[in-house]
């Protein structure tokens, strides 16, 4: 078992085989060596850990994906955003959580639930307009009077097609 | 609000085509510089045309791409669009970081272009030049130049020309070039040009495009010997004009041979180049139809490519070749897509020797549901061993009962039955009991 301690102070007692999905962890552990030293994660709140374990023990066992997945990876399924039924579920959470969650999940070193946080604000993106992406994120459109010339232009030419 | 690091919104991008990343670069200025720095954005560069709006984009993308490696295509094919300034100096800016090099303009712009290409290229690994003939223009085709990008290109292995001529004397670039492409218009007789290995030395696989082949008789030695070294020769000419290959270029020596579509003395000039007992396999591409016929002693394969139009029932057939027993008394191995089998099988005679069958199930024959097997009857009474297999991104399922009623319509004898990637569905225990031996493998067979 490991102890793991969050931002907010409170301790995840967990199986070590469900802590090691996270990479960060994982190398932690054999730093430390056999040890019942709880692990920090200043990072991570308690609520987003509760959740990032809820995953890490969904997937616990599965074969953790190799350090140089990406450049293996061909084109077609890097731009793939399916995602699988049970991730989907998971994922479903109100966009301050989902950004935790990627934020928890790039930290604690984590691919696959990168992944399905990624592929989640993709799918959330496609199909929108600009204006529509700046109201569903909260974003301030900061271009300069050049940028808004060049943008101005862009979309002329694509109204022309 | 939490909010995500740059870092964070380029792993979101990276999900994103083209189209997409040009949506988020209108969404703010620090998504613009994010989505322009995606690989998908610059690292791939194709020029068409000579509008504001693609001349727009391909600056952007060359600026975007920094100091990093580039693929850049020009296909400017229209005489009336003029190749202006701008599209000649993208060449010129990114030709030190190109790793792929494709420029497709017409010839009256080689002047042009020649000057540019002097330059050094040391990232590029492919280059085609295809220069485009037009009316006025006289018929000699222009040379490279033999300090082509100075001789820089170490990594350069693949370059296909077409209407132009090799350097007059041999480039430093090409010393390391192991895929050779020549090609001339369609229409046209292509020279066998006799400097061809002594520009490009390290040739193993040779393409050659046209109407025909002019070769002069009789090739020196040094031509004949640098053929010993070949791996691959490709040839695409007219019908008849195949023949060349076999008779009059020392393509013996070359292991893997492939011709396109070709009259019935030019396949009997290539079996003529395999020894022994010969495996041949007709297999339905997406673009053609591939009969390959490979000698069991030496591994030396020589493939047609035949047009699909002569593959449905009714039309000229070019399997017209296995009406002829001389060359069906050599096949012992006969594999066949499924899609093709009831054009094929009425062909083979009933004396043949083949002695494993394999039927394939190519893309055209995905299902879900189960696949029903040919019911048009092929004899082979020398049949030892059935394989049935499924092509490498396919698995098929078919019921144990059609495999024993199929193999029943072949040899009523006691086979081996190979299964790849084929799942029986039913009667196991009485498939089993119906072979003389069963193995099940989901492995691709090549």
């Amino acid at each position: 078992m490991v102890n793991l301690v969050t931002s907010d102070n409170e301790t995840f007692t967990v199986d070590k085989d469900v802590a090691e999905r996270s990479v960060l962890i994982k190398n932690m552990l054999e730093d430390v060596g056999e040890s019942d030293q709880p692990i920090p994660l200043p990072n991570v709140s308690s609520p987003v850990l509760k959740k990032v374990l809820e995953y890490c023990e969904h997937h616990r066992g599965e074969p953790l994906p190799a350090a140089d997945a990406d450049s293996n990876q061909d084109e077609t399924r890097k731009r793939s955003t399916d995602i699988s039924e049970w991730d989907q579920k998971f994922i479903t959470v109100d966009q301050e959580m989902l950004f935790e969650i990627i934020l928890a999940a790039n930290y604690l070193d984590i691919k696959p639930l990168l992944d399905v946080g990624c592929k989640t604000v993709a799918n959330m993106i496609k199909g929108k307009t600009p204006e529509e992406i700046r109201k569903l994120f909260n974003i301030v459109n900061d271009f300069t009077p050049e940028e808004e010339a060049q943008i101005k232009k862009e979309n002329e030419w694509a109204e022309d097609r | 609000m939490q909010r995500l690091p740059n870092e964070l919104w380029a792993s979101v991008f990276a999900l994103f085509d083209l189209s997409d990343l040009t949506i988020v670069s209108q969404v703010a200025a620090h998504w613009r510089a994010v989505a322009f720095d995606q690989p998908q954005f610059w690292r791939y560069i194709l020029v068409q045309s000579t509008s504001p709006e693609s001349l727009y984009w391909t600056s952007r993308k060359v600026a975007a791409s920094l100091q990093r490696k580039v693929s850049l295509e020009v296909v400017i094919t229209d005489e009336q669009a003029p190749v202006v300034d701008e599209i000649f100096g993208y060449v010129e800016v990114t030709l030190s970081r190109c790793y792929g090099l494709r420029l497709e303009l017409p010839r009256s712009y080689w002047g042009r272009l020649s000057d540019i290409l002097v330059q050094p290229a040391p990232a590029l690994e492919h280059f085609a030049l295809k220069l485009l003939l037009s009316d006025d223009d006289g018929v000699e085709e222009p040379s490279l130049p033999a300090d082509l990008f100075r001789g820089s290109s170490t990594s350069l292995r693949e370059v296909h020309l077409h209407g132009v001529a090799l350097p007059v004397t041999s480039a430093t670039a090409f010393q390391h070039v192991d895929t050779v492409d020549l090609s001339v218009p369609d229409a046209s007789w292509q020279e066998f040009d006799l400097r061809l290995f002594d520009v490009f030395p390290s040739t193993r696989a040779l393409t050659l495009f046209g109407g025909g082949l002019r070769v002069p008789q009789p090739l020196p030695d040094r031509v004949v010997d640098a053929f010993t070294r070949l791996e691959l020769l490709y040839v695409q000419y007219y019908e008849t004009e195949n023949l060349v290959v076999f008779s009059q270029l020392p393509s013996a020596v070359v292991p893997e041979v492939s011709v396109a579509h070709s009259d019935i003395g030019t396949v009997y000039a290539a079996l003529d180049q395999l020894s022994g007992p010969i495996r041949l396999a007709i297999i339905d591409l997406p673009l053609a139809v591939h009969v390959t016929f490979s000698s069991a002693e030496t591994g030396f394969w020589r493939t047609f490519e035949e047009a699909q139009s002569d593959f449905i029932p009714g039309a000229y057939n070019a399997v017209a070749i296995l009406e002829d027993h001389i060359i069906l008394e050599r096949v012992y191995l006969l594999r066949v897509s499924l899609s093709l089998w009831d054009i094929v099988s009425p062909f083979i005679p009933p004396d043949n020797v083949i002695a494993e069958l394999m039927l394939f199930f190519d893309s055209k024959s995905e299902s879900t549901a189960l696949v029903a097997l040919p019911t048009l009857p092929l004899k082979c009474p020398a049949l030892h061993t059935l394989v049935l297999q499924a092509s490498k991104d396919n698995i098929v399922s078919v019921a144990a009962s059609d495999i024993i009623t199929f193999v029943d319509l072949v040899n009523s004898g006691m086979v081996n039955l190979e299964l790849h990637r084929v799942l029986p569905q039913g009667n196991r225990e009485g498939l089993i009991a119906r072979f003389a031996s069963f193995e099940e493998t989901m492995n691709i067979l090549v």
